[in-house]
């Protein structure tokens, strides 16, 4: 079924004058009122938003609606034990499978509130038969006081079945000057609080030209990196969910790569001086996010291990979650810390400093598609032929090295995307990130042994408790081992297609000349 | 989805006022519902004031698919939809008959459906044909309203042999009483009789009442234009009941 289409009134003064003349020309009936207050919830990155969902706590209740085929499906707050932050908050059933399958690991966080009041009308047929609604409603968007923004509507919403009277109902409407509002409420209400609906990306979403000064383009694309490392900032240090870390340190992992680029651009103290500084935030992490890993993957540990052996795991997890629990305090405090101000301050500076300025060198000028091809040819070269010398002899090392190249590569493409056709380099992209996923698995097996190895060191095996937790390490090692020992096998078949006479042809197209 | 029937060999006993008011009682708790209307006299589809679309017909209807998903209409409650029917469907024997396992033909149909709704009602027209037969084959439940009088026994007398014969499982089949005078002596000692024999009879009797037959002045459930009546409490009262066979609680409104 089609979604309401929304309209905007100027004020609440026009209501009275559009109604007289929408009932002059149609058969609308009924003038119910209804007063109605809305907290909608999204994750951070509006994951329900951009599934057409919609999720509001409103009267006591969540409601998740899919504004595709206007079903939905709702659940008594109070009775459950108040607002939940993950979809394992709820209890079990067909709201939290739909929550579960959208937002994944992510947070729920109150986005934006409003407060509605709405008279509805009837769009009847000849019959008497209802075939569509309207709703004036008076929208008071955002929580408290100063901010308080009230916005004017006017919703058409179809029925099933009834698509042609609904077109015939929002063209009258529009021929009576109506400006039709693009989304729903959701995205209306959050642009009336001068937001946009979905606008956060961890992507890397810069548009550049391919006559760019390179000095420039790169600073475009820091800059953006940049930007995504600082949203996130505040949902790593309020520990609201696992992905603020994660996307905070892909950026930063991107900002490591684009630094590269700079040679015969910035000087090298530049690159050397950031490239230390970026190092250290990203190592910083590290602890972190392994341990957030650890903790997200209680459910599949378990699932694992046979049940005798489960219990085990508890004292495990009771370990990685103290641990946790430190690493994020510490994390934490380097995020808050004076040396880390000052890193992004100096960062910031360099980035906003005017080009050409003092410190460009001459390839600064060059325009940018010179620089993306030459990089990315070599990148890709270098990942060929390292991935060619890998045979069964190969230890885990080289295939980590080969996983970090191309991970550079991957970088690469994305700053560069907005340079070349768009069809052909997510082809491209596609068949790398086949590669990359098999590298990327196999690596984390690795680091998962290791990291249980670890812990059976750290357990008391005089005691019951600490023999249990031994086994339970034991089982998950050599199941984790036989998985490796798979992902290792289809290694070969995965790079075969990356590095195949195919790719190849569309590598030397894109990426030949400057 | 819970796919109920109601049915009977007999015409005029009171199968469309049950079926639209148990589809609006089960729509008002919440449950998604549809009522898919097989009488070629539509009156289902004409106490929701629905027609189906023009180019809609039997033919198509038992092609299902998008021929369902485009001719299914929203009614004016909310989670209640409505597959109008055609005149055209006359000739649904014919249309089923051209059509592979053509008794299991709405089964199918009704399958791909299956994930929408929670309850689909069929009101079926009277008279046993193929369509009866695929009505029984698609259906969980069949419900079957008896005016208590020594014809309509019989007739239904003759349903359960006819289950027996083509070895339908009867267990699935439930009458209940309809069109009730309770000052009619014959009435009384039909009811008793029946009740007594050990056959799946509901203890809902759904009595003669004008409000019930005013349902066509009005063209909405009595269970929507007089909530607070006698007849829509009795209704609501089947509705418990047949619900509870369904095995399924009362949904939150
Ligand atoms: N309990 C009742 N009290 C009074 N009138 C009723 C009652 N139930 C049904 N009627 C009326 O009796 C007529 C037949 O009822 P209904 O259409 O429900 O029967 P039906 O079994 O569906 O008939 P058909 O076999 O023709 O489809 C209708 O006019 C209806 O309004
Ligand atoms: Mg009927």
């Amino acid at each position: 079924m089609q979604n309401s289409q929304y309209f905007v009134l100027e004020d609440r003064s026009a209501r009275g004058d559009v109604l007289e003349r929408m009932k002059n020309g149609l058969p609308l009936t009924g003038d119910r009122k209804a007063e109605k207050k809305q907290l909608f919830l999204d994750t951070y990155d509006h994951r329900l938003f951009k599934k057409g969902c919609l999720l509001t706590k409103e009267d006591g209740r969540l409601i998740l609606r899919d504004t595709g085929d206007g079903t939905s499906l709702s659940l008594d707050l109070d009775a459950e034990g108040g607002m939940p932050r993950f979809w394992r908050d709820l209890p079990e059933g067909p709201l939290r499978d739909n929550l579960r399958s959208v937002i994944d690991v992510r947070a729920l966080m109150p986005v934006v509130g409003v407060e509605s009041r709405a008279a509805h009308l009837n769009l009847e047929n000849e019959d008497g038969k209802t075939v569509a609604h309207v709703n004036f409603e008076d929208v008071e968007v955002g929580g408290d006081g100063a901010d308080k923004k009230v916005i004017h509507l006017l919703e058409a919403l179809p029925m099933r079945g009834y698509a042609e009277e609904f077109q015939k109902l929002t063209r009258y409407i529009s021929d009576l000057g109506l400006a039709p509002a693009e989304g729903n409420i959701f995205s209306i209400a959050l642009g009336a609080a001068g937001k946009k609906a979905g606008a956060y990306t961890s992507k890397v979403s810069v548009v550049l030209d391919t006559g760019m000064p390179s000095g420039k383009a790169l600073k475009v694309v820091l800059s953006s990196l940049l930007e995504t490392m600082r949203k996130n900032e505040d949902g790593i240090v309020n520990d609201i969910d696992t992905e603020f870390l994660h996307d905070f340190r892909v950026a930063v992992r991107r900002t490591r790569s684009a630094l590269a680029l700079m040679r015969d651009v910035f000087p090298e103290g530049v690159k050397e001086r950031f490239k230390a500084e970026f190092s250290g935030i990203g190592r910083k992490s590290n602890e972190l996010r392994d341990l957030d890993i650890y903790l997200l993957r209680r459910e599949e540990y378990t699932e694992m291990l046979p049940p005798a052996l489960r219990a085990g795991l508890d004292p495990l997890f009771d370990i990685i979650e103290r641990e946790r629990e430190e690493a994020h305090r510490e994390f934490a405090l380097e995020l808050a810390s004076d040396s880390y101000r000052r890193s992004i301050e100096a960062w910031e500076e360099f980035l906003h400093r005017e080009e050409p300025s003092g410190d460009a060198l001459p390839g600064a000028d060059a325009p940018v598609i010179g620089l993306a091809k030459l990089r990315i040819r070599k990148r890709y070269r270098k990942a060929i032929k390292l991935g060619k010398s890998i045979d069964g002899s190969s230890s885990d090392r080289d295939l980590h090295t080969l996983r970090i190249e191309c991970k550079k590569l991957r970088y690469y493409l994305e700053f560069f995307e907005s340079l070349f056709p768009a069809d052909e380099i997510k082809e491209v992209i596609k068949h790398l990130k086949a590669l990359q996923d098999n590298l990327g698995d196999y690596n984390d097996m690795h680091v998962q042994q290791e990291r249980l190895k670890g812990y059976i060191s750290k357990m008391d095996a005089s005691e019951d408790e600490g023999r249990e937790s031994i086994a339970a390490a034991g089982g998950l090692i050599s199941e984790l081992y036989m998985k490796q020992k798979q992902i290792r096998s289809e290694f070969h078949g995965r790079f075969e297609e990356f590095a195949g006479e195919e790719m190849k042809e569309l590598f030397d197209d894109l990426f030949s000349g400057n | 989805m819970i796919t109920l029937a109601l049915y009977s060999m007999k015409g005029g006993v009171g199968k469309t006022a049950a079926a639209v008011n148990l589809a609006h009682l089960a729509s008002a708790e919440t449950y998604r519902t549809l009522i898919c209307d097989l009488d070629p006299q539509g009156a289902s589809s004409y106490y929701f004031r629905i027609k189906a679309a023009r180019n809609f017909n039997s033919s198509k209807f038992v092609k299902g698919g998008r021929f369902i998903d485009e001719n299914i209409k929203g009614t004016d409650y909310p989670n209640l939809d409505l597959l109008p029917s055609k005149l055209s469907y006359r000739n649904l024997d014919l249309a089923l008959d051209d059509m592979k396992n053509s008794k299991f033909r709405l089964q199918r149909i009704f399958r791909e459906i299956e994930h929408e709704y929670d309850y689909l009602i069929l009101d079926c027209p009277p008279g046993i044909s193929l369509v009866s037969e695929n009505v029984f084959n698609a259906s969980d439940y069949i419900f079957v309203p008896l005016i208590p009088t020594t014809l309509s026994v019989m007739t239904y007398e003759k349903l359960l042999e006819f289950f027996t014969k083509k070895e339908y499982d009867a267990g699935r089949l439930y009458a209940f009483f309809s069109m009730v005078e309770s000052k009619k002596s014959l009435h009384k000692e039909m009811m008793e009789k029946i009740e007594s024999g050990g056959q799946n009879i509901l203890r809902t009797r759904i009595p003669y009442r004008s409000d019930i037959e005013r349902m066509g002045v009005y063209r909405e459930p009595v269970t929507a234009f007089l909530p607070q009546s006698d007849s829509a409490r009795i209704y609501a009262g089947l509705w418990e009941e047949i619900r509870g066979i369904t095995g399924m609680g009362r949904a939150e409104g």
